[in-house]
């Protein structure tokens, strides 16, 4: 009985781990942040400090710490968590790729900095979100773009504004201060498949991953010019949100506050790399690009009543409230590319909304094909959440009475009736009371 | 200390860059940070909402050299709580910084004192109130002080206590701090070493440093010299100096005491040797440049530099050993060793200085100096030539001789039948061998889509090193996804011994033309955009007559009416059977409201009305038309 009963918990447990899931919004603020080396947190201070300035809640675990976990009784203790670990091999505790998986099926946040050695942990969990790190000792290298701090080897690239990905919600205004960026680590390769995957920044086309210490290249390198991703971006479906950063380095607070020199001469007094990493981290644990949509609404545009269906080609008005959270705050929306759809199977109309103040509006007539139809909101766009709402609708044909009556066309068929009418009605007199006036006629 | 895996590392001026790649480096203690030190303060100083802060920002300026204006004694009277010790603490050490800011001690001693004498006081706090008690000049009952201290010592044996109570112990009398003063080898046991070469305390950098703070202090109040194993104090210094930049104010301004005891001649001195040439050593810049000084900068006396050795990464062929270095200023900081004339191949070396102290004093960071240069030689890329060859080699090879760093002028056309075909050599200037570099590549990119394809170019074996590249049209034909058109053509030559790298575009112009028509890019970020709008298209109206064709053939069915009345009226129709009476009026009134109902119908009602409208009409059109139809029958009769 008691093991039964012992079962039974381990089940309910069990079911509990499995359907448990984050809101995340942005006032989910708990980091779980995992380092190599607890050394990590003082070279890297000034990127704690400022994740701290907005709000954090950060836990710093060794990433070899046994007693590490992100479920207790169920429940996520964290809602974003940062492996700034690319030596671990093997975290300790109760986590692994397969985790770290879950973890993000459930809407957590990951952050991950990588250097020229990748444990196989962060490898299995890249590769499951179709990132493939170079192989260990590998770096990215670029005779042309190094900065002049580099060791000789090339490998402290300077990686141009131009190369980044133009959103602002990811990138903030690093591209446009133009700062260049300093990166030493990893090249990484993305799966060209997986549409959900977004190039954050990438080489020069001059720059290459290889092991920097061989002589000449044995294979074609892991990757070359453009294709070298030092930074990619990865929005899962559920909107969970994951970064890839090929260099720990990237974050330090030597690389936030070191001027930049490269090789054509350029100078910089200082380089784009706090910006970045803050813009990176703050859209990667979603302070910004989360959208939400509310109060929405239908109704004919004749009388603004909402009624039990439509009937085909009524005019219609769809009202919907977006809002965007800024900086801790829901403030309204104001993208002027949300398109409305209006969907049997196919969709029939699709407009674009106009804004108000967060409030959109459309307004369309219903096409002339009856049945059961959806106003779709489907809005997937570079940085945003992605924000599907369906509202369903039925569409009604005409009834008999609304058709449209007295056509011209018929009016030879009106008139021929009534004539008739008239003519019979005269008839009945001449019928009844004509009488001849030749009386004599009749008595010859 | 050093292994060959050393030898690897070429940083010297910033250790800590590579310290998460290769973290065996680092034995060589670098330069402080002092200018982002002092930048700190100054912050510190600009907005001084607590006093901790404006106590550590006034005190590291301080010790870095900048005197502070005394307006900041309103600051400190202003954020002073007099109900704790800690902020009195802070308090008299900033005013301690300042000139002419006095504090009155009345107004405080009773905080004080009885901060002393509590028993919940953790040692922090004793040490806050003794320190505060001394800066403002008040008595302090030492042995009740020392006996507090010991108690605290058993339950609290943290190190940051144990710092505190060395702290404290050297406010106090001489023979209290010669006791504490034994107690700091035990201390200094108890720190961890990272890696092998730095020792740190747990709690990072703020603990370390006032620990290592705590040992100066109460040593120098013992009146003995800090007695530290060196092997340790350059792991203790190391520690110190790869900390480039600290998160707070406190951990600035203890680290910074830290370099100055580290610094200070009265002690052991930290000597730094850190390269001030570049890296790179060529026949432009033939020496290698070293600066002797201690951790901040500062001359430590002539020095006798003998680089030991320099070994090529590689292979660790030695090219230099024993060479004395000569010194360049007249400090005694500046010392240079001529290198490249020695006509080293190009590569990556590591040179082992070790120093050799003329003058009297106790330095540690004398051996196991390590700096990393590499040599490197000018290139010239020569004897490039770009072919376009037939597949099966049928007709004659097309040949473009080019020269760096013009572009071909003109089309360069391949098709699918022809390939491509470019060779070079990379020559050193100097010695006019033919080298190998890691990077040899061509690119290839799409003039409308920019999208790159890269070959690499592979150097044939022999001395004379010739790189060549091969591209098929039709066996490559998958890279370029089929898209024929317009293509670029660079050669991208890279190699860390280069002085230089090259990107040189050989032609504007590649016309490539494949057999298969071409496959679209993929792109990702079109799933992103806003898909076209969709109007719907209703179904169209059937076609109808114009309104005049139904308005004529509307008169028209009017027509037989008319005719009807016209013919009527010429045969003379009357009325003149016309009886006098109530039914033929009645019947008359009633069929007409029969085909006014039928109007109503067509117009109004719908036929459950019409029926009974009808129902009710036709009982007088009966009536009456029964009665009109008899009267005329009877009239027939009597006419009859």
């Amino acid at each position: 009985m008691a093991r039964l009963s012992l079962v039974c918990i381990g089940l309910v447990l069990l079911a509990t781990v499995w359907s448990s899931s984050l809101n995340i919004e942005g006032s989910s603020k708990r980091v779980l942040v995992l380092l190599d080396n607890l050394a990590i947190r003082e070279s890297h201070s000034y990127y704690f400090k400022q994740l701290r300035d907005r709000g954090f809640e950060i836990t710093f675990r060794s990433s070899d710490d046994s007693s590490l976990q992100i479920v207790k009784y169920g429940e996520y203790i964290y809602d974003n968590i940062i492996l700034f670990a690319p030596g671990t091999k093997e975290f300790g505790g109760r986590l692994d790729a397969e985790v770290l998986t879950e973890f993000i099926d459930a809407g957590g946040n990951v952050l991950i900095a990588g250097s020229n050695t990748i444990g196989d942990a962060i490898r299995e969990f890249a590769g499951e979100c179709g990132i493939e790190f170079a192989d260990d000792k590998n770096a990215v290298i670029d005779h042309l773009n190094y900065d002049a701090n580099d060791d000789g080897q090339h490998t402290l690239i300077v990686a141009s504004p131009d190369n980044l990905l133009a959103s602002e919600l990811i990138t903030g205004q690093t591209k446009r201060a133009g700062l260049p960026f300093l990166f030493r680590g990893i090249g990484m390769s993305a799966d060209p498949e997986n549409p959900l995957l977004l190039d954050v920044l990438t080489g020069s086309a001059s720059s290459y991953t290889a092991n920097p210490d061989e002589k000449s290249l044995a294979e074609y390198p892991t990757t070359v010019g453009k294709r070298t991703l030092l930074i990619s971006v990865l929005q899962a479906r559920n909107n969970a949100r994951v970064g890839f950063v090929g260099s720990l380095d990237f974050f330090s607070n030597d690389f936030f506050d070191s001027a930049v020199q490269s090789t054509d001469g350029k100078k910089s007094d200082k380089s784009g790399n706090e910006e970045l990493a803050i813009a990176l981290t703050d859209w990667i644990f979603k302070q910004r690009g989360v959208l939400r949509a509310r109060n929405i609404r239908h109704y004919l545009k004749q009388d603004k009543s909402t009624p039990r269906f439509y009937t085909i080609k009524n005019d219609i008005v769809f009202n919907v409230q977006f809002d965007e959270f800024v900086h801790g705050k829901w403030m309204p929306f104001n993208g002027t590319d949300v398109q409305l759809e209006f969907v049997r199977i196919d969709p029939f109309v699709r407009a674009t909304m106009k804004n108000k103040g967060g409030q959109l509006e459309a307004q369309f007539c219903v096409p002339d094909t009856y049945g059961i139809y959806k106003f779709v909101i489907d809005y997937n766009r570079v940085g945003y959440t992605h924000l599907f709402s369906a509202t369903q609708v039925s569409v009604h044909p005409l009834r008999h009475t609304e058709y449209e009556r007295f056509i011209t066309s018929a009016f030879p068929y009106y008139i021929s009736s009534f004539s008739m009418m008239a003519g019979a009605f005269l008839l009945s007199f001449i019928v009844l009371y004509h009488r001849d006036d030749t009386p004599k006629n009749k008595t010859e | 200390m050093t292994s060959p895996s050393l030898t690897l590392t070429l940083l010297v001026v910033l250790p800590i860059f590579s310290w998460c790649i290769l973290p065996a480096v680092g034995t060589t203690l670098s330069l402080a940070n002092l200018n982002g030190l002092k930048s700190q303060f100054q912050t510190g100083l600009k907005s001084t909402a607590d006093l901790p802060s404006l106590h550590y920002s006034l005190a590291g300026a301080k010790e870095l050299g900048t005197q502070s204006p005394e307006t900041f004694c309103n600051d400190i009277k202003k954020l002073v709580d007099k109900s704790n010790a800690e902020s009195i603490y802070h308090a008299t050490e900033a005013a301690k910084t300042l000139n002419t800011c006095k504090l009155s001690a009345e107004d405080f001693r009773s905080t004080v004192s009885s901060t002393i004498q509590s028993d919940k006081s953790t040692t922090a706090e004793i040490y806050y109130a003794v320190h505060a008690s001394i800066n403002l000049g008040l008595s302090v009952d030492a042995s009740a002080v020392e006996k507090r201290l010991n108690a605290l010592a058993k339950t609290d044996d943290s190190i940051l206590s144990q710092g505190y109570a060395l702290l404290t112990a050297a406010q106090l009398s001489s023979a209290i701090a010669k006791t504490y003063a034994d107690t700091i080898n035990d201390l200094v046991q108890q720190a961890d070493e990272v890696d092998g070469h730095l020792l740190q305390y747990e709690g990072g950098i703020s603990t370390t440093a006032l620990v290592f703070n705590a040992f100066y202090e109460v040593a120098e109040k013992a009146g003995a010299p800090v007695k530290i194993d060196p092997k340790q104090l350059v792991k203790f210094a190391n520690y110190f100096s790869t900390k480039r930049h600290v998160a707070t104010l406190r951990s600035a301004y203890y680290l910074t005491k830290a370099f100055k005891y580290l610094s200070n001649n009265k002690n052991t001195v930290a000597v730094v040797v850190s390269r001030l040439s570049s890296s790179e050593v060529n026949a432009q810049n033939p020496s290698v440049v070293v600066s002797v000084t201690n951790l901040l900068g500062q001359s430590v006396g002539e020095m006798t530099v003998t680089a030991e050795s320099a070994k090529r990464k590689e292979d660790g062929v030695v090219v230099v050993s024993k060479q004395k270095l000569t010194s360049k200023s007249s400090d005694f900081t500046v010392y240079e060793l001529s290198f490249f004339d020695k006509k080293i191949p190009r590569g990556f070396y590591t040179i082992h200085l070790t120093l050799t102290p003329r003058t009297n004093g106790d330095f540690v960071g004398l051996t196991d100096n390590t700096i990393n240069v590499k040599v490197t030689s000018e290139a010239v890329l020569e004897n490039a030539e770009l072919s376009v060859a037939d597949r099966d080699n049928a007709a004659q090879v097309k040949t473009f001789k080019l020269t760096y760093p013009t572009a071909l002028s003109g089309n360069v056309e391949v098709d699918y039948h022809q390939k491509l075909i470019v060779k070079f050599q990379v020559k050193a200037k100097q010695t006019d061998e033919f080298l190998r570099v890691q990077q040899a590549f061509l690119r290839l990119a799409n003039k409308k889509s920019n999208k790159e394809v890269i070959y690499l170019a592979e150097a044939a074996t022999g001395a004379d090193a010739q790189y060549k590249v091969e591209v098929d049209l039709t066996t490559n034909a998958n890279d370029f996804l089929h898209q024929s058109g317009a293509y670029e053509v660079a050669l991208l030559v890279g190699d860390a011994s280069l002085q230089t790298g090259f990107s040189w575009k050989l032609t504007d112009n590649l016309q490539l033309s494949f057999h298969e028509d071409n496959v679209p890019d993929t792109d990702h970020l079109n799933l992103y955009s806003a898909k076209p709008e969709i109007v719907h298209q209703f179904r169209e109206d059937e076609k109808r007559p114009p309104a005049t064709v139904s308005l004529v053939f509307s008169a028209l069915t009017a027509l037989p009416l008319l005719i009807l009345l016209i013919l009527w009226f010429t045969i003379g129709a009357n009325f003149s059977g016309l009886p006098l009476g109530l039914s033929p009026l009645g019947f008359h009134i009633s069929h007409g409201a029969v085909f006014a109902l039928m109007y109503f119908y067509w117009k109004y009602l719908d036929m459950f009305q019409t029926m009974r409208y009808l129902a009710l009409v036709s009982i007088p059109l009966f009536l009456f038309g029964h009665r009109l139809l008899a009267t005329l029958a009877a009239r027939r009769e009597k006419k009859a």
